[in-house]
């Protein structure tokens, strides 16, 4: 099943698209052919533990999870399967956390967390990945993103290919049209935020993007 | 200079936060509508006609959503003494728009600073200070609530 892994809305500062507006654009996709089934909504340094998105969610027959990303001073971070217990632990607010300490307590708490847009300039994990840090924990980084400049895909792919990283995929987007550009295809169900972490730790995913999703009957 | 800030580090007049201040009060004239309405080449027929806006159920010619945004401009707004970055920039604008501003509207304006808060991106650290502008019509309803965004950076 394919899911976007990184998105924002309303809820995030910097973003204007409502989780509606994305779910009838994924729905306008699958009627043009593309397979889209969920996203996860990554908001900016919180995590909204009481929004429940089931009903939207059923209405329009797309999985809507919740996970964050968050400021370290090693980068931004995305997190899945976020608990009361996380949240208790740690200052999502706190834009220069340990990113070390993060994953160490995510892990505990059975979520999980792991670089995102790793290239880009200024905020991705490739200008700490070479410091003397440990980053043994990190085994999968975010891979594709749809709001990547000019050189930061490639600086991505040099990471994954030298540490030999697993790599998701996300649209990061900020307004409507650019959800689900790309995504992360799992071999597995997923339900849940559970299964989510689940699936990456088991790492029975791959990055795609939106193309690769059309069935083979709806491509000209 | 501010690589380790963090948000309760940020050096401001946090007496500030959620205070807020009386902005002044607005009669909204038709005079005005019509030209916001040209403006931004609003065409419906509830913003430039009275009888099309009674029929609709409203008390007189419809002001278009955004209009509040208007006012702002022209808002004095307390200094936060905000100690960062080098430079700024206007960074947003949010409206919600609660209740139908109509032509003869009288609208009160308060403003507050809703928040302060840092993030990182490409370019660095950034503070972002937002101000909220509420509008409370004649019936003391909140008619509608601005919220703008400036951002400070290094």
């Amino acid at each position: 099943m394919n899911l976007d892994l990184h998105c924002h809305s309303v809820s995030s500062d910097d973003s204007r698209a409502t989780v509606e507006q994305y779910l009838k654009w994924i729905v306008s996709l699958r009627k043009k052919g593309y397979i889209v089934d969920g996203i996860v909504l990554t908001e900016h340094r919180k995590f909204d533990i009481d929004l429940d998105y089931t009903e939207l969610s059923d209405k329009y027959d797309v999985l809507v999870l919740k996970g964050s990303e968050l400021d370290t001073r090693h980068g931004h971070f995305l997190v899945y399967g976020v608990t009361k217990q996380m949240l208790n632990k740690i200052d999502f607010g706190n834009v220069k956390m340990d990113s070390i300490e993060l994953m160490k307590i995510a892990k505990e708490s059975g979520a999980i967390a792991f670089p995102a847009h790793p290239g880009r300039f200024g905020i991705g994990f490739c200008e700490y990945s070479d410091s003397d840090l440990d980053f043994a924990q990190v085994s999968i980084v975010e891979h594709l993103n749809g709001s990547y400049r000019s050189g930061e895909l490639e600086r991505t792919e040099k990471l994954i290919s030298d540490k030999g990283y697993a790599g998701t995929g996300g649209s990061d987007a900020h307004f409507v049209s650019a959800i689900a550009t790309c995504l992360t295809e799992f071999r597995t169900s997923i339900h849940n935020e559970q299964d989510l972490v689940s699936a990456l730790n088991q790492k029975t995913f791959r990055a795609i993007t939106l193309e690769e999703t059309r069935k083979p009957d709806d491509v000209n | 200079m501010s690589e380790d800030l963090n948000k309760d580090q940020i050096d401001y007049d946090k007496s500030q936060l959620n205070k807020e201040y009386p902005a002044g009060s607005f009669l909204v004239t038709e005079k005005e509508v019509a030209m916001y309405c040209n403006s931004i080449g609003e065409l419906s027929e509830i913003c430039h006609d009275k009888s099309k806006a009674l029929e609709a159920g409203y008390r007189d010619i419809v002001a278009p959503p955004t209009f509040c945004a208007l006012f702002v401009r022209g808002f004095d707004r307390p200094d936060i003494n905000l100690n960062f970055g080098k430079s700024g920039f206007h960074a947003g604008e949010a409206i919600d728009v609660l209740e139908p501003i109509c032509v003869g509207d009288t609208l009160d304006a308060s403003i507050q600073l809703s928040d302060v808060y840092i993030k990182t991106g490409r370019s660095g650290q950034m503070v972002f200070i937002v101000w909220e502008h509420i509008f409370r019509n004649q019936n003391g309803n909140i008619a509608a609530k601005v919220r703008e965004s400036h951002v400070r950076r290094e």
